[in-house]
């Protein structure tokens, strides 16, 4: 008994020659990550979301913000907002339900939160309670000039226009619009009631990733923005729908144990896949000798003269087969002509010798369905010279 | 590495825990608990490393035979070896059961026995050994694969033996063992002795009888030490299979049939088969020995997808006897295209030789001329008729070369050319 030849590797091979590729996938999983963090995730996302940096986003806004000295804090919903504001004194609320979470009753009650409040394109609803003599007019593009005395625009004379625009209705002195005209609507419409200051924004393009270096976009949104020290910025969730708050989640109704009973199901499928799924040893090889069909010839050729309909050549190997058997079985040598043949055999079946010469000889078939008589009356005269010669 | 149901049963036992405490923790704290004790496990089980193999296999057997294959599998370790064992033999090779549960004690040695019924004629191999090698707590197994080759070898079954008693009794008949001889061309003086009734009077020799005072008959027997060669067609035609059997396969039993007959009749049996290389060869064996050299021959022999060269075949004929012959050609004798080779070199052998061309025929091509029931059918049965027309016609070719043709289906081709033998030999043209 000599050392025996093992061939399944042992656990260092294996793992010396998955080296390259566990090498390469941990590299692979790393770049992804580096990527991720550098570009960002998800393709969609609420617009002005100041923690985005897609071009939608509004990370650049805030980040500048937060350097500038101004305290920005992101909410994401109407109770984090209000204690958010609560704690600090003069602050400024930047808030836009763009997916309309927000009920009118919790637009006015933001709206009421701090001394300036920057509503970015209110909806109808929320313009009817908060501001009725402002409505809102078409979409916008390009840049449009401030044109207006307040002093919010005093050094950003040009700033991109769009997606939307308001318009004055009511002749209203605390309101002034800016950005644009009162035909074409404004980008901006200041209401200043005293205590509290409303700036509804209809131009939110210029406060994004994309567009915040264009014109004059910038110097207005800081301006704008960075008024007092603390900015609350508030993009309204699902958490600020009502009723949400009662509805239990499924962890939160079931036991302790069913999560945990979960994933040990379905560990323990995975245990019975892998129990189940391993090889027991490679295969053995097998050499399989070839396989033709004796008969394929025949087949070949038979399909041969059904596509090129060859019935008069099909019938004539017929004929030429009955001949031979009705030779055989008159007891003639198998080279008999067929005048002999036919001759031998229409007194034994008292049939006339034209006929036979006809069925035999002469007939050519137009079309399939007289090949098929013709061949069965070949088969039926076999039979009845065999009667004739063999009575039963 | 393999998984047990037993592993697999303890993860899912981790239920009970989880349920009474509800801490999600405990998921945590069974699964290492579970892993832990299947990997102890696993480092109790013996190394299939460790493990020596010998295999016993059987030498040969005729196919339709079941053998059984011995595999010893030695423990050198100081742990007892619970293991399940796959013997690793070819699907060909019929193994009844190739997953065994064994139990080898430490320091100790056990067999392992496979019972095989061959499905294939030619070498049956086994490549490996796989050990799935279990624990005292049967949860993880060490499973590894192990080169142990061996093989043997599935002779042609020769099922045409069961002809063989009748026609060998035809062929006393015509020995002078029987009292019914027949005196005539072909047979030769055997002996002489006393006149039985019954016997023919015209045998008596009365030469010698007027030498003793009883009748003395003449015996006669047939002419021996005749040389018969077979030539088996290797080529792409013998590959065809008809009625599930390969024409090659039914050239092997026709050729063992006629051997076993010739043979014992006295005559020498050179055996060939041949495409464009001599694939087996048996020249100068007798009795016994020959059916099992032959046999041997043949197992490995597959036909190769090449057209047979015939031109060579007179001068191996002339390697096997410088004598006259009865040469047996088994080959096919379907189309005049594909027999154009065959007829070129007929000649050649029917100068010196009785040529047989022993063939076998399709009864599927004359089940369908028979059939006129479809459209398809008719075209297929014309397209039989002629087929048969092509086989008549390379059959009255070889004929007017001087040979004769011996064509039948698989089952009656080895009895036939048998028969044909027989007759050859009565009429004394060997």
């Amino acid at each position: 008994m000599s050392e025996p030849t093992v061939i399944t590797p042992s656990i260092r091979a294996t793992l010396t020659r998955a080296l390259f590729w566990i090498i390469a996938a941990l590299f692979l999983l790393g770049v992804a990550i580096a990527s991720l963090n550098l570009v960002g995730t998800a393709a969609e996302g609420p617009r002005l979301d100041p923690t985005s940096p897609r071009e939608s986003g509004a990370l650049a806004l805030a980040e500048v913000l937060r350097q500038q000295g101004v305290d920005v804090i992101v909410t994401t919903s109407l109770s984090d907002t209000r204690d958010a504001l609560s704690n600090s004194g003069d602050s400024t609320l930047f808030y836009s339900d763009f997916d309309g979470y927000l009920t009118e009753a919790q637009s006015v009650d933001a709206a009421g939160l701090a001394r300036t409040v920057i509503l970015a394109e209110p909806d109808v609803a929320a313009l009817l309670a908060l501001a009725p003599e402002i409505a809102n007019a078409g979409a916008q593009d390009g840049t449009i000039a401030a044109d207006c005395s307040a002093s919010l625009t005093s050094n950003a004379p040009q700033i991109t226009a769009g997606p939307s625009s308001l318009r004055i209705i009511e002749d209203d002195d605390d309101a002034i619009g800016c950005y644009g005209s009162d035909d074409a609507g404004f980008g901006l419409v200041t209401l200043d009631h005293g205590d509290a200051e409303l700036l509804l924004l209809g131009a939110t393009d210029a406060l994004t990733n994309r567009d915040i270096v264009a014109a004059d976009n910038a110097a207005f949104a800081l301006r704008m923005l960075g008024q007092h020290d603390t900015l609350v910025w508030y993009t309204p969730s699902f958490a600020d729908v009502e009723g949400s708050g009662e509805v239990k989640t499924f962890d939160e109704l079931a036991p302790g144990w069913v999560t945990p009973a979960t994933w040990l199901i379905i560990l323990t499928l995975l245990t019975a896949a892998l129990w189940q799924g391993r090889r027991f040893g490679p295969l053995v090889i097998e050499k399989l000798p070839v396989t033709v069909r004796s008969n394929e010839t025949m087949q070949g050729r038979a399909r041969l003269y059904e596509r090129t309909a060859a019935r008069l050549h099909t019938l004539d190997a017929l004929r030429i087969g009955s001949i031979r058997r009705l030779a055989t079985l008159c007891g003639m040598a198998k080279t008999a002509s067929v005048d002999d043949v036919i001759n031998r055999i229409a007194p034994l079946i008292g049939q006339p010798v034209a006929s036979l010469r006809t069925l035999l000889v002469d007939v050519s078939p137009t079309n399939d369905n007289e090949l098929l008589e013709l061949s069965d009356e070949l088969l039926a005269l076999e039979q009845r010279v065999e009667l004739a010669i063999r009575p039963i | 590495m393999a998984l047990s149901g037993w592993f697999v049963a303890l993860v899912a036992l981790g239920i009970v825990p989880i349920v009474i405490t509800g801490e999600p923790i405990v998921l945590l704290l069974w699964l290492i608990f579970v892993i832990a004790l299947g990997l102890i496990d696993m480092a109790f089980a013996v190394s299939v490393r460790r493990l020596r193999f010998e295999r016993n296999s059987p030498d040969r057997l005729r196919l339709g035979e079941t053998t059984s294959a011995q595999l010893l599998i030695t423990n050198p370790s100081r742990r007892r070896l619970r293991a399940i064992v796959r013997d690793g033999w070819q699907p060909s090779a019929g193994a009844h059961t190739n997953r065994v549960r064994l139990s080898v004690p430490a320091h100790e040695r056990r067999e392992l026995v496979t019972v095989l019924t061959p499905l294939r004629r030619g070498t049956r191999e086994a490549a490996h050994v796989t050990v799935r090698s279990y624990g005292p707590l049967r949860l993880i197994a060490r499973q590894t694969t192990v080169a142990v080759s061996g093989s043997f070898t599935v002779l042609p079954p020769f099922n045409s033996r069961k002809h063989l008693p009748s026609r060998l009794a035809r062929l006393r008949e015509l020995d002078g063992a029987t009292s019914v001889m027949i005196r005539g061309q072909g047979t030769e003086f055997d002996s002489l002795r006393d006149y039985v009734r019954g016997d023919d009077v015209r045998s008596i020799d009365w030469r010698a009888t007027a030498r003793r005072s009883e009748l003395v008959v003449r015996t006669w027997r047939p002419e021996r030490d005749r040389r018969v060669v077979i030539v088996v067609d290797s080529g792409r035609t013998s590959a065809a299979r008809i009625e599930d059997e390969p024409r090659i396969d039914t050239a092997f039993e026709a050729a063992l049939l006629l051997a076993a007959l010739a043979s014992s009749a006295g005559d020498h049996v050179d055996f060939i088969i041949y495409d464009r290389r001599v694939r087996a060869r048996v020249q100068g064996a007798r009795g016994p020995d020959l059916l099992s050299k032959m046999v041997n021959g043949m197992a490995p022999v597959q036909p190769e997808l090449i057209e047979m060269d015939w031109s060579a075949v007179p001068s191996l004929v002339r390697q096997a006897t410088s004598q006259r012959a009865l040469v047996v050609l088994a080959t096919s004798a379907e189309s005049p295209g594909a027999s154009h080779g065959l007829l070129a070199v007929l000649p050649q052998l029917t100068t010196k030789h009785t040529v047989v061309v022993a063939s076998v025929t399709d009864p599927s091509i004359l089940d369908a001329t028979r059939d006129r029931s479809t459209r398809d059918a008719v075209y297929q049965a014309g397209a039989a008729e002629r087929a048969l027309l092509d086989q008549s016609r390379v059959a009255t070719a070889i004929n007017q070369l001087g040979a004769s043709v011996v064509s039948q289906r698989p089952s009656e081709l080895p009895l036939a050319l048998a028969d044909h033998y027989i007759a050859l030999k009565a009429a004394g043209k060997l």
